[in-house]
């Protein structure tokens, strides 16, 4: 370590191990590109997805990091311990290299506690000795180890440089420490505001290890406010492409921001890279459509839900969520299936039902009927036959009917459609849309084994920057400097992105929708859920949702019905409360209070 | 591809479930305890959850540190472990729906034998189920044994006698957040056919009544289940309800330039009641005669069909309202629904249904028997619309 390269590899290998939450992060832990996760994704875990196959399980022993945590932690002490001593590095290199070790630190806490509340804070290198007791350390409240988090930022942010280039471009900047602080902030205020909404009891909440008051919420939410601001005013990071002049530029250029990343440095406030094919993550592997899986034999994977696409606005209609209308009574909470009773709306394509929805609806998901790669991507559940009998989520059949043939899925051969084929089934999607965020639009040479996707991946991005502002004055009311004014622009902001010309108002429904259609398979939904103490509420005995496109042959020529209704071998999910925090490992030899309920 | 990922995939399990196959000398657990959680008050058992219901912490002696063991109590309220170590216990309840109880030591052996006496936070009685067409309806009170509000009632139903909160197929829930009186009786109701993916007909299903305090990590206390046999569904017909005004007259109504009777394409009956307006609009009717709306607050609808030429011009965000009272004027005595987005409003004919439920009061109680107020305005519209209204009634909705 004595010399800048030796500096470098260490460095490298830190951010090698820090928690980034990106493509190959999933239940089953970190770096999975090449490990056969079944293609489970974070977000099919919180409601935006459902894989093809598995009743995705929400349990408290997903997205476990605790003792790779503290392995990663008493690697950047040793920087603290050493590089005050090297006398071949200027002050203000040091300085540079302690704010980096700073950031890398605060990212390693946050991510130990979102997951486990109050920790044991570990800052200083230890030196094993044969006295084991002299190296436990308890744990913080969890109000202690979110100010160590927030001074941490503020160490990280003090000497980290605004711009980097070359081989540092990967490297975490001062804004990158600013984005770092915005969301872990926010994170905390969260969980003052909300603890009460699900509290728990026990030793380790008498103790405050878990838990805060709620007097302390907006305290946390004006550290988020402060450092967003400081992004937003620092001219170095802005929205990519902020003002398209059409919806359909609009969708491009979304698709095109995660394609790759690099085109949008504005964007882009820290970058997490992959390099060699073979090493890289497996977006493409599971979660093409089975039309377009490039030799992927396991495609199709990440089934978005009914309720994520209810989700995205119209354009027609502002500030709403925008829920995909099938029948002529306008009911939407009808799940109970195909009736003959009940007056669908007919519609000449699969697609026209979805018109006039937020760009980025079709930036991210395949909707029934449109193109991916050079296909018409097929995606249908059935008919129904001239004589009115429904064929519906069955086996596979075909009917002629005035000299046409026509087939329940949409093509005669399995591998020319995409949905609902039950001898086909974890290859369908069961929900009756398919995914494109992050995957190639061309093919993926090798993409018949795991690890040949090689785009990469914002950590952070100046987007979350704007919600993360918006999010916390509207939960705190905070309103110096004109902030309400400013944070109802940056909701708006993405929004503009997407091609909506309407101003919506600065609601915390408004926020909330924009977050969860901005960032929907960027692995946040999970977080939000916890944080705002919402998953029990979203996963309370719920069955996952789909909209079955289904030809109606009663009518001539064929149009299109759709029918909202529970996925296909769905089972109820529910979430624990305690499963607010995970269970700590280890606490018979490392003497910590364990986590309530576990 | 496929197979060696089936192959991996079965490699580690296999290899997971015979790490712990290899045989060790020590004794097999000789000691067992069983017993029931019983109301000091009733003597008969509280009903728990199975998920998410009571739990019992076992400290077993001799060991430091140790970490507890936690034990189930089953739905019923019953509980037994047989497949502990003779020893001396430290035993609690944990996790629980009741007043906690001390610590207690106890020596388990062969078929311990251990009750607890306990006063749960809430009792549920009069429980009483009646089967009305398609709909299960249960009214029962609630007996409050500490001064906290309740925070929650809920009829669950599902097929296995586990049935409560955290396992159900459909519920029917209400929240409460007060304190209640034991003389207050509550109803709640499961309609079948409006659950028809999970209601079989001819099977049986489990129905039982809960409710929560609002103590922090209490859990749901219950009343023994109720196991129907559903029979046939029959589908849900339109309900007839009670008609709030038919719209065949414009006698009453007023607003924007003068109603008039329209023919054309009516929802109901011969004629729909029609204004038109430049902009913004306040169409009312006073009623000679009161209506009784034969419904209650927590289960009434009030339902209408609704024409709107074009919704474009409605500025969606501004506080329009739709109200009804029965004071023969505005804001007293009235229930009233925001005439905003939410009603995701389309061009031509609209069916509005509005839940009393979710409606807010103003002004003092409406008096639902004597319903003599309709109004309903928009001041922010951008040009001449035109607005029809059709087939307004009252009915109960499960």
């Amino acid at each position: 370590m004595a010399s800048e390269d030796g500096i470098r590899v260490y460095f490298a290998n830190l951010y090698y191990q820090a928690p980034f939450e990106d493509f190959t992060y999933n239940r089953v832990g970190f770096h999975t590109g090449l490990v056969n996760t079944v293609g489970i994704h974070p977000d099919a875990q919180a409601g935006n997805a459902v894989n093809s196959e598995y009743n995705h399980l929400v349990d408290g022993e997903n997205f476990p990091w605790w003792n790779a945590g503290y392995k990663l932690n008493r690697d950047i002490n040793l920087l603290f311990k050493e590089i005050p001593n090297i006398s071949t590095l200027s002050e203000d290199k040091k300085n540079e290299l302690l704010s980096e070790a700073h950031f890398l630190r605060a990212f390693t806490y946050f991510a130990l506690a979102k997951r486990y509340g109050g920790l044991p804070i570990i800052d200083v290198f230890q030196e094993y000795t044969s006295e084991i007791d002299l190296l436990k350390v308890p744990r913080s409240t969890e109000k202690e180890t979110w100010d160590f988090i927030m001074n941490e930022c503020d160490e990280a942010i003090k000497f980290l440089p605004e711009k980097r280039s070359g081989n540092d471009s990967r490297r975490a900047t001062k804004w990158a420490a600013y984005a770092l602080k915005s969301r872990a902030a926010l994170h905390a205020g969260s969980i003052a505001k909300y603890w009460n909404k699900a509290p728990l009891s026990g030793e380790a909440v008498s103790l405050g290890l878990v838990g805060m008051d709620e007097s302390n919420a907006n305290h946390y939410y004006k550290l988020c406010i402060e450092a967003s601001k400081a992004i937003m005013d620092g001219g170095f990071h802005g929205l990519y492409k902020a003002n398209p002049s059409t919806v359909d530029e609009a969708i491009d250029n979304i698709l095109k921001l995660f394609q790759d990343p690099n085109i949008a440095p504005e964007e882009a406030i820290l970058v997490y890279g992959y390099g060699k094919p073979g090493s890289g993550h497996s977006m493409d592997f599971w979660f093409n459509p089975n039309q377009t899986a490039d030799g992927a034999p396991h495609p199709g994977r990440m089934n978005p839900t009914l309720e994520l696409v209810d989700t995205y606005e119209s354009y027609q209609n502002p500030g709403q969520d925008s829920p995909i209308v099938t029948t002529a009574n306008g009911n939407i909470n009808d799940y109970n299936g195909y009736s003959g009773d009940k007056n669908y709306l007919h519609f000449d394509t699969p697609f026209d039902i979805f018109k006039n929805k937020d760009a980025r609806l079709w930036s991210t998901v395949i909707l029934p009927g449109t193109e991916w790669k050079g296909n018409t991507i097929n995606i249908q559940a059935g008919y129904i036959q001239p004589d009115g009998t429904p064929v519906i989520e069955a086996d596979k059949a075909s009917i002629t009917v005035n000299g046409v043939t026509y087939h329940t899925f949409g093509a005669d051969s399995w591998k020319e459609y995409s949905g609902f084929d039950q001898q086909h089934l974890a290859e369908m999607t069961r929900t009756g849309f398919s995914f494109k965020k992050f995957l190639s639009p061309t093919p993926v040479d090798g993409n018949s084994s795991l690890g040949f996707s090689t785009n990469d991946w914002m950590e952070f991005r100046y987007a979350e920057v704007l919600l993360n502002y918006a999010e916390a004055v509207v939960e705190s009311g905070y309103s110096e400097g004109g902030a309400q004014t400013i944070a109802k622009d940056a909701l708006n902001e993405t929004r503009k992105r997407a091609g909506h010309t309407t101003n919506i108002n600065l609601t915390i429904e408004n926020v909330l929708r924009e977050r969860r259609v901005e960032f929907a398979f960027e692995n946040k939904r999970w977080w939000d859920l916890i944080r705002r103490r919402e998953f029990h509420e979203e996963f309370n005995n719920t069955i996952p949702k789909a909209l079955l496109p289904v030809l109606d042959l009663r009518v001539s020529p064929p149009k299109y019905i759709f029918v909202r209704k529970h996925i296909i071998r769905g089972v109820p999910l529910s979430f624990d409360k305690r499963m607010y925090y995970g269970p700590i490992p280890g606490i018979g030899s490392n003497d910590l209070i364990q986590n309530p309920e576990y | 591809m496929k197979t060696i990922i089936k192959y991996l995939f079965f490699s580690c399990v296999f290899s997971t479930l015979l790490y712990s196959c290899k045989l060790d000398n020590y004794d097999y657990p000789d000691a067992s305890i069983s017993g029931r959680i019983i109301d000091s008050e009733t003597n008969e058992l509280v009903q728990s959850d199975l998920i998410n219901g009571t739990t019992i912490k076992l400290i077993e002696h001799g060991y430091d540190p140790v970490s507890p063991q936690y034990l189930r109590v089953k739905s019923d309220g019953t509980y037994a472990n047989t497949l502990l170590f003779s020893n001396t216990y430290t035993v609690q309840p944990d996790s629980r729906n009741f007043l906690q109880l001390d610590e207690q030591e106890i020596k388990i052996d062969n078929n311990t034998k251990l009750d607890f006496v306990v006063t749960p936070y809430l009792r549920i009685k009069d429980v009483s189920f009646v089967k009305d067409g398609n709909t299960i309806i249960v009214t029962f009170s609630i007996q409050q044994n500490t001064p906290d509000a309740v925070r929650k009632i809920g009829l669950y139903a599902h097929s296995e006698s586990i049935v409560g909160e955290p396992v159900r197929l459909v519920a029917s829930e209400r929240i409460i957040n007060r304190p209640v009186n034991s003389e207050e009786v509550f109803k709640l109701a499961i309609n079948l056919a409006k659950n028809s993916t999970f209601f079989k007909p001819n099977k049986s299903y489990y129905f039982r009544v809960g409710a929560v305090t609002s103590v922090p990590g209490i859990k749901f206390n219950y009343a023994p289940s109720k196991l129907f046999e559903i029979g046939e569904i029959v589908p849900e017909p339109e309900p007839v309800g009670t008609i709030f005004d038919n719209c065949e007259s414009i006698q009453g109504w007023a607003g924007g330039d003068g109603p008039v009777l329209s023919s054309e394409n009516p929802q109901q009956g011969s004629y729909a009641i029609k204004f038109t307006s430049g902009g913004g609009f306040i169409i009312q009717k006073n009623f000679d005669q009161p209506v009784d709306s034969k419904v209650g607050l927590e289960y009434g609808v009030l339902q209408f069909d609704l024409y709107i030429s074009d919704v474009s011009l409605f500025n969606w965000d501004w506080p329009g309202q739709i109200e009804i009272t029965s004071s023969g004027n505005p804001d007293s005595q009235e229930l009233h629904w925001n005439f905003m987005s939410q009603l995701r409003l389309k061009n031509g004919w609209n069916r509005v249904v509005l839940k009393l439920s979710e409606a807010e009061i103003s002004g003092g109680n409406i008096d639902l028997s004597a319903i003599n107020f309709f109004r309903m305005y928009h001041l922010d519209v951008q040009g001449p619309v035109e607005v029809k209204i059709d087939n307004m009634k009252f009915y109960e909705e499960y």
